[in-house]
């Protein structure tokens, strides 16, 4: 059962990892059989990766009540999203309360030492706290994150690692541990010796996305972080990738993410207060983590990959109809099918466990109180959590709005720019036909067990549901 | 099959119509057996609205058991008026001043009224018999009205 070990590093890698969790749970279909999220990040109250980890957590929790086998078609929640270290999170140690100056103990260096340190690094540098990461200076995660692969977290990973497994790596070029994080990583892993499998590791599939500026940051005088510098730094990032990454046939597939349009976020050095909202750009990296997964790629060499979308005004809302054929055919059914779920759960929920839908009184959901289940309970914090995440996107710049999420009682207007087929009767949509349709394959059903036979209805329902009344195949 | 709804029809009800009235619309004391077209349309009457119940309309909003006894209810006025109505012409045809004579030969006014009281009471029965049996198929009431 081959593995796609992804490593997420800083607040892009877990952004990224939420959009790669929202793609497993509608059912985009990954090539490995398991997906092994890897979190590196020193700042340990980041919102963005408490909220990744969370949403991770949950995932896996839904998916320990469901059995899939060759018979059961359901394919939300499908991909096996495995927790191999605690909190998904390799820990860099001694960065808790501590100063970069104390980190690299410069009291303790010789006279010439110093000169050459205080040359590399400015005072502000120096006297940076990195409990809550580098704060968008690469220099010190590129010495800090050096002692990863001491991590026993690391030595869980390398052990697990079999023939086959792939790697791949999310990172942004722009901020501190992204930018430091993914070269230093990459290298490890290349020429690692000192951790067990390192043979294998050093020839394994790697793949990466560097994701290039796509938002800016307000001006705060009290955070060290200044956007300004963004495109500088991704510059001579970028210079450094094309010599010894791209260049050395460091990383066998290499994806580009990035825009010219771009949100001005809240100025915060980290924490809990770095909770940025969702952007289409992380929905694309995950479709990069797709891409690779689905592929096979040369490990003697490297491919560069871009994406484009279709020739739109700056100030347009995208939607499906922005991507290309191919990516529209990665994501339009799934998220479609899950988003109808996910609005019928979150909407209609009193209507979804009522004795309304027959579906409930044929497998006696009502009467074995399944709707009380922690299974639905988990559930349902998942849909909301998908909805949180589009309206993020369709509200965040560019905005991306493929869905119509204030579609009221007719579910089948939901996807933005698809009128929804009314039959030759002319009779519109509504929850009504919803239950009709699940109600088509309550006697269908090829699993046994609850949570499977719900999840099943659902998947079943909305796929015929999508292709009749939306024609999205 | 003049015994079949000889037999659904009197053992009870003749008395709630009355002697006279039964012996007439069961062919006893007339030409013909008028149960059983009245029978056979309140049969088909029941078949249609338990089809159109569970196979036509069939709304999940109405699959709960007050749909089912909506449609229960529509059933027994229709085969009240049918039953009332069929029996109410037919005595107008052969018995011309039968509401103004005095002493009624057949039956009076309320007589016929029971009748077609009796033959939605056998409808609901004939419904509930009907649903039991054509109800599996139905996508959305196939728990209704249990």
């Amino acid at each position: 059962m081959s593995k796609l070990y992804i490593f997420g590093i800083g607040g892009t890698g877990s952004r990224v990892l939420r959009a790669v969790t929202m793609l497993a749970a509608s059912g985009v279909e990954f090539g490995q059989h398991e997906i092994i999220p890897i979190i590196i990040d020193p700042d340990k109250s980041n919102a963005d990766m408490t909220r990744t980890v969370g949403l991770m957590d949950n995932y896996i929790a839904i998916r320990k009540g469901l059995n899939f086998n060759e018979e059961n078609p359901n394919r939300f929640f499908r991909e096996g999203l495995v927790k191999q270290i605690s909190n998904f999170n390799i820990p860099i140690k001694n960065t808790n309360n501590l100063r970069f100056s104390e980190f690299i103990n410069i009291d303790g260096m010789s006279r010439e030492n110093k000169a050459m340190i205080k040359m590399l690094f400015s005072d502000a540098n120096l006297n940076s706290d990195m409990c809550v990461g580098f704060k968008g200076n690469p220099n010190i995660g590129s010495v800090v994150l050096n002692q990863i692969v001491e991590a026993k977290e690391f030595e869980q990973f390398a052990n697990s690692f079999e023939q086959g497994d792939k790697i791949f790596v999310i990172s942004s070029i722009f901020g501190g541990t992204g930018a430091s994080g993914f070269p230093l990583l990459v290298k490890t892993l290349r020429t690692g010796t000192n951790f067990p499998n390192h043979a294998l590791i050093n020839k394994a599939e790697i793949g990466a996305i560097t994701i290039l500026p796509y938002f800016r940051l307000k001006t705060n005088a009290d955070s060290s972080i200044d956007s300004g510098t963004f495109i500088s730094k991704a510059k001579s990032a970028l210079a450094y990738y094309e010599k010894n990454l791209a260049g050395g046939n460091q990383v066998n597939a290499f994806y580009y993410l990035g825009d010219t349009i771009t949100d001005s976020y809240d100025n915060c050095d980290g924490g809990i207060n770095q909770r940025n909202k969702a952007h289409l750009i992380e929905l694309l990296a995950a479709t990069a983590v797709v891409d690779f997964s689905c592929k096979d790629y040369d490990v003697d060499n490297t491919v560069n990959k871009e994406l484009g979308i279709n020739d739109i005004a700056d100030t347009d809302t995208l939607s499906f109809s922005s991507f290309d054929y191919g990516l529209r055919g990665i994501l339009m059914k799934p998220m479609t099918q899950f988003v109808l779920m996910s609005k019928f759960i979150s909407d209609k929920f009193d209507l979804l466990s009522s004795e309304k839908v027959n579906a409930n009184k044929e497998h006696d959901f009502i009467s074995s109180r399944f709707y009380h289940t922690e299974f639905i309970a988990e559930v349902r914090k998942f849909v909301e959590e998908y909805i949180v995440w589009l309206n993020e996107m369709a509200y965040n710049k560019r905005p991306f709005r493929p869905f119509n999420l204030n579609c009221g009682d007719n579910p089948f207007t939901i996807v933005e720019g698809v009128k929804e087929r009314t039959g030759f009767f002319g009779g519109s949509g509504s929850y009504d036909k919803f239950i009709g349709g699940i109600n088509d394959f309550m006697n269908k059903l090829k699993t046994k067990e609850n949570a499977d036979k719900f999840l099943e209805l659902f998947y079943c329902a909305t796929e015929k549901l999508a292709n009749e009344r939306l024609n999205i195949k | 099959m003049d015994q079949i709804f000889n037999w659904i029809y009197l053992p009870i009800f003749q008395d709630m119509f009355g002697m006279p009235l039964s012996d007439y619309v069961s062919g006893y004391s007339s030409d013909t057996n008028l149960l059983i077209p009245i029978g056979l349309v309140m049969i088909g009457i029941s078949l249609f609205i338990a089809v159109l119940y569970y196979y036509i309309v069939n709304k999940p909003k109405l699959s709960l058991w007050w749909g089912w006894a909506i449609f229960l209810g529509i059933n027994f006025i229709i085969n009240f008026l049918v039953g009332w109505q069929w029996l109410h012409q037919h005595m107008n045809q052969n018995w011309p001043n039968l509401y103004e004579d005095s002493e009624p030969i057949v039956a009076g006014v309320e007589d016929v009224m029971l009748f077609g009281l009796a033959n939605a009471i056998i409808s609901v029965i004939t419904f509930f018999i009907v649903s039991l049996l054509v109800k599996w198929g139905s996508k959305n009431c196939s728990h209704s009205p249990f």
